[in-house]
C-alpha cells in the first residue's frame, strides 16, 4: 500500500515533465480553453437576428398598407429593403439574396378592412435559417396584432356602445422567461458548449500524450524512456490521473466562472455547488480520454480520430435538441458521455438556478461514469500489459 | 528526361500506395466517419420537430374555467402537461430537475374574475436554458392565451347579438398568412443535418489531406515523394491528393443520395449542381489543406491549425447564426471556408430550386481555393527539400 502510494506520486510527478516538455499538449491545455470560449462567444454574442431584410409588395397601395409597413420596418426584427411592383420581382429580389422575404398586401387588404372583414397579409419566408424565419414571425405577429388594436376599438365603438374596454384583452398575459433572461441563442448555447470544449481539450490532451508515449516506445524497443515504467498499473492510472487533474483546474475555473462574466451569460449557481459538481465532471472526463487514448495509433491520428466528436457531443447533449425528442437509443448513448451530464447540470444551475440536490441526477451519473471508465481505462491497461510481456516472452 | 505522364502516373501511384498501407485506417476516416455521422443527424433528428415539450401547469383556481384551460393546453401539439400542480414552488422546483420545460400558471379566482371583467392575469414561466423546447412553449402558451381571450370575447359578443363573421374580424382584424418556403414542415432534420453532415465530410477532407502531406515529413521521405513528381510540387501534390479526391467524392455523392433519395430531404433543383458542388468543396477543402501545409508545414501545428478551422467552420458558417448579424471582424473569416459556399449553393438548388444561374458566384468562390493555394506552394517546396528529424 505505501509502496502504491510513493509510485502514485512518483508518476504524478514524472507526468508534469512529460508535459512540460510538450508544446502540443501544453497548447491543448493552456491555449485552447482560453481562446476557443472567447472565440466562439464572440461569434454568437449578437444572440439575434436583428433587421433581416424584406422586400414588400403592394397591390394595395392606400395610407393604410403603407402605415403597416412602417410599423413593420420599425421592428428591430426586420428592414423593410424597398417596394417591388410585383411577385416576379420581389421574388427574384429574393433569389439574388438582397432579401430574406416577402410581404405582401393583396389588392382588396383596405376595402376589407372598412367592410370589417378580416384582412390577411402574406408572408414568404426564406428557411435556410431558423433564426431568421424566427425574427420575422415575431416581427410580422407583433405588428398585426398591434394594428389590428386600433381598429379593434373602432369596430367595438360602432357595434355596442361603451364596450371598447373590452378590446384591450380581458385576460392579459406574460411570459417571464428563466434564467436565461435575454431568450438569446448565446446564452442558450454557449453554456453547454463551455463544458463541452472542457472535456474535447482534455481529452485531446490525453490522446496525445497516450499516442506520443507509444511512439516513443515503439522507436526504443517497446519502452518509453520518459515513462516511469517500474510502477503498478493502478499507480500509473492514478498518478497521471490526478496530474491532469491538477492542470486542467485553472483553465475550468476560467471557462466556468470568468467567461459567463466576460461574456453576460446567465450566472444562477452558487460557486460551491459548481466546484462540487466540476469534481466527479472533470474526473470522468479523465478516465473517458484515458479509455479513448488506447484506440489512437499516433499522435496525429488523434486529430482525425477526435476531432468530429465534438459535433457528435454536443449534440448528444441535448443543448441544441433537447433529449426528450431523441429516440431510446440515442439517449442511451448520450448518458455514457460525460458531457451529456455535465451540460445539463451546469445549464440546470447556471442558468435555471438549481442547487446541487435538484440536480443531483447528473451529479450521481458522473461519479458512476468516472467509476465505469476508471475500471474500463484499468482493464485495458492490464490487458496491454499481458500482452506486451507475452511479445517479449516470444522474443 | 521523362514525360510528365510517367511522374503523374508515378504519384498517383504513391498516393494510392499510402491509402493502401492502412485501408481500414484510412476507410475509416475517409468513408465511415463522414457516412455514419450523416446517418447519426438523420436519426437523431428524424422527429423534425420536437414538440410534445414536457411542461406543467399550475392550477390555483380549480374551476371548470381552468380545467377546460388546461385540458386545451394539452391538445396542444407544442405542449405536454405532464404534471398539474398546485404551487409554484413545485412547478419550479421540476423545472429545476429538468423535469419540465416550462410552465403555465393560472390564477386563483380567474374564472370569476375573467366573467366579471377583472382582467386576470396568466403567466408562463420558461426555461429558456433550452433554445428550441423554450421557443416551442411560448408557441403554444402564447397560443392557449389568445384561445382564452377569444373565447371570453366571443362569448361577451355574442351575447349581444354580434354574428360569428362580425366577432372574427373584431378580435383579429389582420391575420398573418405565413409561408415556409422549402421546409414547410419547420423540420430541424433537413435544417441541421444539410450544413452539417457536409461539415463534417469537409472536416473530414481537410485534416485526411493534411495528413497524408504532412505525414511525408514526419517520415523524412519528402524527397522521395518530390521525387515521384519529377520535381515538381504540383505534381507529387496532385499525385498524392487524387486518390483522395476521388474517394472522399465518392462518399460526398453517396452521401447526397443518402440525404435526398432515401432520407427524402427537400431536392427542388437539379442534382447534378449538387454533384457538382460537392466536388467542387473536396477539391476546395484539399486546397485549402494543401495552403494550410505549405504556411506551416510540421505535422502538428498543420493539423491543429486545420482541426481549429473546421471545428470553427460549424459556427463560422453560418448554418445557424447568420452571418451579417455576426461582429464585421468576425463574419470576414466566414468567407475564406469552402463549406460556406457549399451551404450558400445548397439553399439556392436543394433547398429554393433556384436554377444554376444564381449561384455561379459560389461556384465560382470555389474554384478560386485551387488557385489559391499556387502562391504558396513554393514554401512547401522548400521545407520538402529540407527534411527535419522528427522526435515523438
Amino acid at each position: 500500500m505505501r509502496r502504491m502510494l510513493i509510485d502514485t506520486y512518483r508518476v504524478w510527478r514524472n507526468e508534469f515533465k512529460v508535459i512540460r516538455a510538450d508544446l502540443g499538449v501544453m497548447i491543448f491545455l493552456f491555449l485552447l480553453p482560453f481562446a476557443y470560449p472567447l472565440v466562439y462567444s464572440a461569434i454568437y454574442n449578437p444572440e439575434t437576428a436583428r433587421n433581416v431584410r424584406v422586400v414588400v409588395v403592394d397591390d394595395n397601395r392606400t395610407a393604410l398598407t403603407r402605415e403597416y409597413a412602417r410599423h413593420l420596418n420599425a421592428t428591430q426584427e426586420l428592414s423593410i429593403i424597398g417596394y417591388a411592383s410585383n411577385m416576379q420581382e420581389a421574388r427574384r429580389a429574393m433569389a439574388e439574396k438582397e432579401c430574406y422575404g416577402i410581404i405582401h398586401f393583396p389588392a382588396d387588404f383596405s376595402g376589407k378592412v372598412y367592410r370589417g372583414e378580416q384582412s390577411v397579409v402574406e408572408v414568404f419566408c426564406d428557411m435556410s435559417l431558423l433564426l431568421r424565419y424566427r425574427s420575422m414571425l415575431v416581427a410580422v405577429t407583433a405588428v398585426a396584432s398591434e394594428m389590428g388594436k386600433k381598429i379593434q376599438v373602432e369596430r367595438m365603438e360602432g357595434l355596442t356602445r361603451g364596450m371598447a374596454t373590452v378590446a384591450e384583452m380581458p385576460i392579459p398575459f406574460k411570459l417571464v422567461p428563466v434564467g436565461n433572461v435575454s431568450q438569446g441563442l448565446a446564452s442558450a448555447l454557449m453554456p453547454g458548449v463551455l463544458v463541452l470544449i472542457l472535456q474535447q481539450c482534455l481529452i485531446l490532451a490525453i490522446c496525445f500524450l497516450g499516442a506520443t508515449s507509444r511512439e516513443r516506445a515503439r522507436l526504443n524497443g517497446g519502452r518509453d524512456p520518459m515513462a516511469v515504467t517500474d510502477a503498478g498499473v493502478m499507480s500509473l492510472l492514478i498518478g497521471k490521473a490526478l496530474c491532469y487533474f491538477v492542470l486542467i483546474l485553472v483553465p475550468a475555473i476560467f471557462i466556468i466562472h470568468f467567461v459567463p462574466i466576460i461574456f453576460t451569460f446567465p450566472m444562477n449557481a452558487s460557486i460551491l455547488d459548481l466546484i462540487a459538481f466540476f469534481v466527479p465532471y472533470l474526473l470522468a472526463v479523465i478516465f473517458f480520454g484515458m479509455v479513448i487514448q488506447m484506440f489512437i495509433p499516433d499522435r496525429e491520428s488523434t486529430f482525425l480520430m477526435f476531432v468530429f466528436t465534438s459535433l457528435a457531443f454536443i449534440f448528444l447533449s441535448g443543448i441544441s435538441w433537447p433529449r426528450y425528442a431523441m429516440s431510446g437509443f440515442w439517449q442511451l448513448a448520450g448518458g455514457i458521455i460525460p458531457s451529456t451530464w455535465g451540460v445539463t447540470g451546469f445549464v440546470g444551475m447556471n442558468t435555471a438556478g438549481a442547487s446541487l440536490s435538484q440536480q443531483s441526477m447528473p451529479y450521481i451519473m458522473m461519479w458512476i461514469l468516472a467509476a465505469l471508465y476508471f475500471i474500463f481505462a484499468l482493464l485495458l491497461s492490464v490487458l496491454g500489459e499481458l500482452r506486451k510481456k507475452r511479445v517479449n516472452g516470444k522474443m | 528526361m521523362r514525360s510528365l505522364l510517367f511522374y503523374i502516373k508515378e504519384s498517383v501511384k504513391r498516393g494510392c500506395l499510402t491509402v493502401a498501407y492502412r485501408p481500414v485506417y484510412y476507410l475509416m476516416c475517409i468513408v465511415v466517419i463522414p457516412l455514419s455521422m450523416t446517418v447519426f443527424f438523420i436519426s437523431l433528428l428524424d422527429k423534425g420537430v420536437a414538440d410534445h415539450v414536457p411542461s406543467a401547469v399550475v392550477d390555483l383556481d380549480h374551476s371548470e374555467t381552468s380545467r377546460n384551460l388546461t385540458r386545451t393546453l394539452d391538445c396542444l401539439q407544442q405542449v405536454d402537461v405532464k404534471y398539474k400542480l398546485n404551487s409554484y414552488a413545485e412547478a419550479m422546483n421540476l423545472l429545476k430537475q429538468n423535469q419540465i420545460n416550462g410552465f403555465f400558471l393560472i390564477p386563483e379566482g380567474f374564472g370569476d374574475d375573467a366573467v366579471a371583467g377583472r382582467h386576470p392575469e396568466l403567466s408562463y414561466y420558461i426555461d429558456f436554458g433550452y433554445f428550441v423546447p423554450g421557443s416551442l412553449l411560448v408557441k403554444g402558451y402564447t397560443t392557449i392565451s389568445m384561445i382564452a381571450n377569444g373565447a371570453l370575447m366571443q362569448g361577451t359578443l355574442s351575447a349581444k347579438g354580434i354574428s360569428e363573421n362580425e366577432i372574427a374580424s373584431v378580435l383579429q382584424p389582420f391575420v398573418n398568412e405565413i409561408h415556409e418556403l422549402g421546409n414547410p414542415w419547420m423540420n430541424y432534420g433537413i435544417y441541421l443535418t444539410n450544413s452539417f453532415a457536409p461539415g463534417i465530410l469537409a472536416l473530414m477532407v481537410m485534416l485526411v489531406s493534411c495528413y497524408v502531406i504532412t505525414i511525408e515529413i514526419k517520415q523524412g521521405t519528402t524527397r522521395k515523394w518530390l521525387n515521384t513528381g519529377g520535381g515538381s510540387i504540383i505534381v507529387a501534390l496532385t499525385g498524392k491528393l487524387l486518390p483522395l479526391t476521388i474517394l472522399f467524392t465518392l462518399t460526398g455523392w453517396l452521401m447526397q443520395i443518402i440525404l435526398y433519395g432515401i432520407a427524402r430531404y427537400p431536392m427542388n433543383g437539379d442534382m447534378w449542381t449538387m454533384l457538382l458542388a460537392m466536388l467542387l468543396l473536396v477539391v476546395g477543402c484539399q486546397a485549402f489543406a494543401i495552403t494550410v501545409c505549405s504556411i506551416v508545414p510540421n505535422p502538428r501545428y498543420a493539423l491543429s491549425v486545420c482541426s481549429l478551422v473546421s471545428v470553427l467552420a460549424f459556427s463560422l458558417g453560418g448554418y445557424s447564426f447568420p452571418v451579417e448579424d455576426m461582429y464585421p471582424g468576425v463574419a470576414v473569416f466566414s468567407y475564406i471556408l469552402p463549406v460556406r459556399y457549399y451551404f450558400l449553393i445548397y439553399i439556392d438548388q436543394a433547398l429554393n430550386g433556384l436554377g444554376f444561374i444564381y449561384s455561379r458566384y459560389y461556384y465560382a468562390a470555389l474554384l478560386v481555393f485551387p488557385l489559391m493555394s499556387l502562391p504558396m506552394l513554393p514554401r512547401l517546396k522548400r521545407a520538402c527539400k529540407k527534411p527535419v528529424v522528427y522526435i515523438p
